[in-house]
């Protein structure tokens, strides 16, 4: 194919892809209403209107420190009962017999 | 009965009754916004769904750029003159503040806007608060009702649902359905 009929076979080719395109563009008409301006009239009415300010959410307050931790308290010692010993075992002490009293026998 | 009158007589008969049609639905969609998935929608079927998204719009040098949010926009394959959108701002708290945000969305609609009447009610189980009003878009007549639905988590729907002149008034079971299966997320 020369370029010329390659030329004249491309251009009327983009001219209908393009009209297709434009057409397909306009997807909101509904039978013989173009409902665009509707749909438009609510986006400008958003983009027109003038929303109450609310005042701002105030920030949330810092969280307090924790507390110190109390210092553990330490353990008391059990009392415990006395031990029961048995008397130290002692030999007995020689000791020099009594002498015997005079006049008896 | 007026146009008007007999478009929120079906409208009411149809908050009553579109429970039932619910169950008809298909397909699910969550609205969501940057951080939370707010609330799911029902799209029934034969229905277009543009899910849009988060935006930051520049109109001119002096307004600077602003974040605009989500838009739905639903409207029926084959109905005619039928739309309805969905928006839920995060920077609307209350319903008290969605009411005078519906108030500058009909200002937006229409260059000539009347409000013909407004409810307290309750649609898919929320409270709620729907304004009714009349214009004109484009050289043609629209009834035009904007729902406030109060959700449980802190947000608000604003629903507005647009009805041309000559509109198909068999989607208007499918306009019910839609405001009857929101869900709060």
């Amino acid at each position: 194919m020369s370029m010329k009929k390659l030329r004249s076979f491309v251009m009327p080719a983009g001219l209908i892809a393009g009209l297709m395109t434009l057409a397909a563009c306009d997807g909101t008409s509904s039978g013989y209403v173009s409902t665009g301006v509707y749909y438009d009239s609510m986006m400008w009415n958003d983009y027109y209107h003038h929303y109450p300010d609310y005042p701002d959410r105030p920030d949330r307050p810092d969280r307090p420190d924790r507390p110190d931790r109390p210092e553990r308290p330490v353990k008391p010692i059990e009392p415990r009962p006395p031990v029961a010993k048995p008397p130290v075992a002692r030999p007995p002490v020689a000791r020099p017999r009594p002498s015997p009293r005079p006049g008896r026998r | 009965m007026t146009r008007l009158t007999k478009f929120g007589a079906i409208l009411t008969a149809g908050f009553l009754l579109a429970g039932a049609q619910t169950a008809l639905a298909e397909t699910q969609a969550i609205y969501s916004d940057a951080s939370d998935k707010v609330f799911e929608v029902t799209v029934p079927d034969f229905w277009t769904l543009r899910v849009g998204g988060d935006r930051d719009i520049e109109a001119s040098t002096e307004e600077g750029l602003r974040a605009v949010e989500r838009v739905f926009g639903l409207s029926p394959e084959n109905g005619h003159g039928v739309w309805m959108g969905l928006i839920s701002p995060s920077r609307l708290r209350t319903l008290e503040d969605a009411k005078d945000y519906a108030r500058n969305l009909g200002g937006q609609l229409a260059k000539t806007t009347e409000i013909t009447g407004s409810s307290e009610r309750r649609v898919a189980g929320y409270p709620a608060h729907i304004i009714e009003g009349t214009g004109r878009r484009n050289g043609k007549a629209i009834d035009f009702t904007v729902m406030l639905l109060d959700l449980p988590n802190n947000r608000v729907v604003v629903g507005l649902t647009v009805l041309e002149k000559g509109y198909d008034v068999s989607a208007l079971d499918d306009v019910n359905a839609i405001l009857q299966s929101i869900k709060a997320r």
